[in-house]
């Protein structure tokens, strides 16, 4: 009996203690009553202190006595950073933004005042795609795309990406380390070289170590759980992809040979550019470029197809009858890296007659007649 | 008489900060006062009178900021702090696994050392380490200038179908001859590319296409990326002398270097496959040059101007062996793993080392090995 009453009188100290805080708090009714984390694009990339903790400090000193550190650390200097000085609050900007996952402690005057916990990310990473989409590749691929739901840390790929040949060896320097790595600007998508040294033919590395895929054998990529996105989170199992290595591929995709379907005049619908094999997912979206007979850009979205083999332009505007013309960047490659001019794996002792190009066009025709025609 | 008086109260002010305004002198190389929006610090370069070129890979620029740290020093102090990793994380407030230290150069005059860091979240932080201490250089109300990369897609261009962007890293920076010269590689295509723009900025931007024969592959490499180059006096002509992956060592005279053009270097050392290069400077002892050269899976190696000199052939043929070496000969120094590299003054240079215990220390050597 009187252990209840004492938890109780327990409850009702804790629970006065509470609104006090409370009425301290919000006693002018408007100003913030605890330390906050100031949020952007899922950064932690400040604290908001309530102007009423440093009351009796001056204010031009109020940048020089307010420290914010690391849990655990004990540096007489703060972090990085700067204050601004609100009506209310006093902001604090760290040069780079709080990391998740870390504590912090705010004090003043070299006493503690609070312990700021920034969480880690909500969600965790996912490797969404791999590009080429299939498992079939030439023995002679040169690039692989991964695509992430959230950016990724960066700098440290090649400690969470793998090759596994069929015993589940993981195949050593298969892939070019680059410092920098090659990143989209989001950093959610990395491009990843095999050793162009080891895919050209005759050439030492090539002739010694072999190619880093060989014709008819069967690969595991790893994508190891553990690497970290931006927000601390960890990818939280291993993402695999099946590669079969198929006949190499040592030729230039050549537009003149590529099957088009002509949509009819009067409507959306879709041009499809059926390149014949496939294509780099990347280098498709962004190099063929539609051109309406006043040499116009066209205006429109184009995607690319599971096995990008082909493309479809669907126009913003309905087609009407006349010529039109697909542009084609000489930069395009196929999956070995050949491009519209060269291939990736061209013997230089061989004089080439014909001139690199910028640009490769194919035109076309939309008819009512043509179209009635094809039916 | 009092109308007047007052008058010229009223307009003294005006006077004089007239007369203080025309007094403020003109910034120098065309730098304007702001933030710049730099998106990544890749690759650092100092120019002249204390200009830090900063190379912005997601950005797809090179800036120029005036770091206002140009008392010159002739002798530095050697520098040497362990687990420098450690300390600028605690600078920044974060823990050493999440920064990756991007590149380390000496500022010339001052002899500091300018230090860039990404954070696992991707922002970038400069640091300068000077008398031994780590502190942050901002990058806010700073004068600066921006050159935009040419051949990246403008803005406009990004979404045109719902494809990402096409970025160039960069994989170098220097400043020589009044240009600032980097070597980057696409994110879509597989191509390098070499590019010198003239500094002050302007409109004029020269893109120059380099071609070398790289005796580890028996082939003519036009795409491979130069990992890091340097310019230097060979014979009182100045080259440029670079460095790729796998390792052969390039050069071509500078007055090739036209823009458009696609010039035909010569290698004059192969210094093995299954490495990269990671930085190069230039020393002299004496009246004796040496090339100094960090790798990834090798020593750092000293090479002699006087061999790059009066080797006058180009090496077009296969090394008999993989791994095996040719051309120039070098000396490799009892340093491995060291990651970045610079001039201190004359006769040091400094090292950001790897050591085998996992420590990432910062630390000076002097001539001694030269």
């Amino acid at each position: 009996m009187i252990r209840k009453n004492w938890n109780s009188l327990q409850r009702s100290c804790r629970l006065f203690l509470f609104s006090s805080l409370l009425l301290i708090g919000c006693r002018d009714g408007k100003s913030p009553k605890e330390i906050s984390i100031i949020w952007k694009d899922g950064k932690a990339i400040g604290l908001s202190i309530p102007r009423e903790f440093v009351r009796d400090i001056e204010e031009a000193s109020i940048p020089s006595r307010i420290k914010i550190r690391l849990a655990n650390h004990h540096e007489e200097s703060g972090i990085a950073g700067n204050f601004n000085l609100n009506s209310d609050s006093i902001a604090f900007t760290p040069v780079i933004p709080l990391t998740r996952g870390l504590t912090y402690t705010v004090s003043i005057e070299g006493k503690r005042l609070a312990t700021i916990p920034i969480p880690a990310g909500s969600n965790a990473p996912q490797v969404i795609a791999v590009y080429p989409n299939m498992d079939s590749v030439p023995e002679n691929i040169l690039k692989l795309y991964l695509s992430f739901s959230k950016p990724m840390v960066e700098g440290h790929s090649l400690e969470y990406i793998f090759l596994h040949d069929e015993k589940g060896d993981s195949l050593p320097k298969i892939f070019l380390d680059l410092k920098p790595e090659l990143w989209n600007e989001e950093g959610t998508m990395l491009t990843l070289w095999f050793d162009p040294g080891r895919i050209k033919r005759d050439l030492q590395p090539n002739k010694l170590l072999g190619p880093p895929l060989r014709q008819g054998r069967h690969y595991k990529l790893i994508v190891a759980q553990g690497w970290p996105d931006q927000e601390g989170r960890q990818l939280e199992a291993n993402f695999v992809k099946n590669i079969i290595a198929i006949q190499r591929d040592s030729a230039s995709p050549d537009p003149a040979t590529w099957n088009l379907s002509i949509p009819r005049p009067g409507t959306n619908e879709a041009l499809k550019v059926d390149c014949g094999e496939p294509m780099d997912y990347v280098l498709l979206q962004n190099c063929i470029h539609l051109i309406d007979h006043s040499g116009k850009v066209l205006k429109g979205t184009l995607s690319v197809s599971t096995d990008q083999r082909s493309c479809l332009f669907v126009p913003v505007q309905a087609w009407i009858s006349g010529e039109y013309t697909i542009r084609v960047e000489a930069r395009l490659e196929d999956l070995s890296g050949n491009n519209l001019n060269r291939p990736f794996d061209r013997d230089l002792d061989v004089k080439t007659t014909t001139k690199a190009q910028e640009m490769y066009e194919r035109k076309f025709i939309i008819t009512e007649k043509d179209f009635h025609a094809s039916q | 008489m009092k109308k007047v008086f007052y008058s010229l109260l009223i307009a003294l002010p005006a006077i004089l900060l007239l007369a203080y305004m025309n007094h403020v002198p003109a910034s120098p190389y065309g730098l304007k006062t702001g933030t710049p929006d730099i998106k990544s610090i890749n690759a650092l370069a100092f120019g002249p009178d204390g200009i830090l070129f900063i190379g912005d890979s997601k950005g797809a620029a090179v800036f120029a900021v005036d770091t206002k740290d140009n008392s010159a020093v002739d002798k530095a102090t050697a520098v040497e702090i362990k687990n420098i990793d450690q300390k600028i994380a605690a600078v920044l407030g974060t823990e050493a696994k999440n920064i990756t230290v991007q590149d380390l150069k000496v500022n010339p005059i001052s002899k500091n050392i300018y230090c860039a860091v990404q954070s696992a979240d991707g922002t970038p932080a400069l640091l300068k380490i000077s008398n031994g201490n780590v502190q942050v250089v901002t990058l806010k109300d700073v004068a600066f200038s921006k050159a935009t990369i040419s051949n990246v897609p403008a803005e406009d261009a990004k979404n045109k179908w719902g494809g990402s962007l096409r970025t160039a890293a960069i994989e170098d920076l220097n400043f020589a001859d009044g240009k600032v010269m980097l070597s980057g590689l696409s994110n879509q295509e597989f191509a390098s590319t070499f590019r010198s723009i003239p500094f002050p900025f302007g409109n004029t931007q020269n893109a120059s296409s380099l071609e070398i024969y790289h005796a580890a592959h028996g082939k003519y490499e036009t795409e491979a990326p130069i990992e890091t180059f340097t310019v230097a006096n060979l014979q009182g002509k100045p080259f440029l002398i670079a460095s790729y992956t796998c390792t052969p060592l390039v050069i071509f005279p500078m007055d090739d270097l036209k823009p458009g053009t696609h010039v035909k270097g010569r290698t004059v050392g192969e210094f093995g496959a299954g490495n990269r290069p990671l930085d190069m400077i230039t020393m002299k002892k004496g009246e004796d040059q040496f090339l100094i050269i960090a790798n990834s899976d090798r020593p750092v190696m000293k090479v002699k101007f006087k061999d790059i000199e009066s080797y006058k052939e180009s090496l077009t043929t296969q090394v008999k062996e993989i791994f095996s070496t040719a051309g120039v000969p070098y000396i490799s120094f009892p340093m491995v793993n060291v990651i970045q590299l610079d001039k201190l003054d004359a006769s040091q240079f400094v090292l950001l080392q790897r050591e085998s215990n996992g420590d990432l220390n910062l630390h000076t050597q002097n001539d001694r090995l030269l």
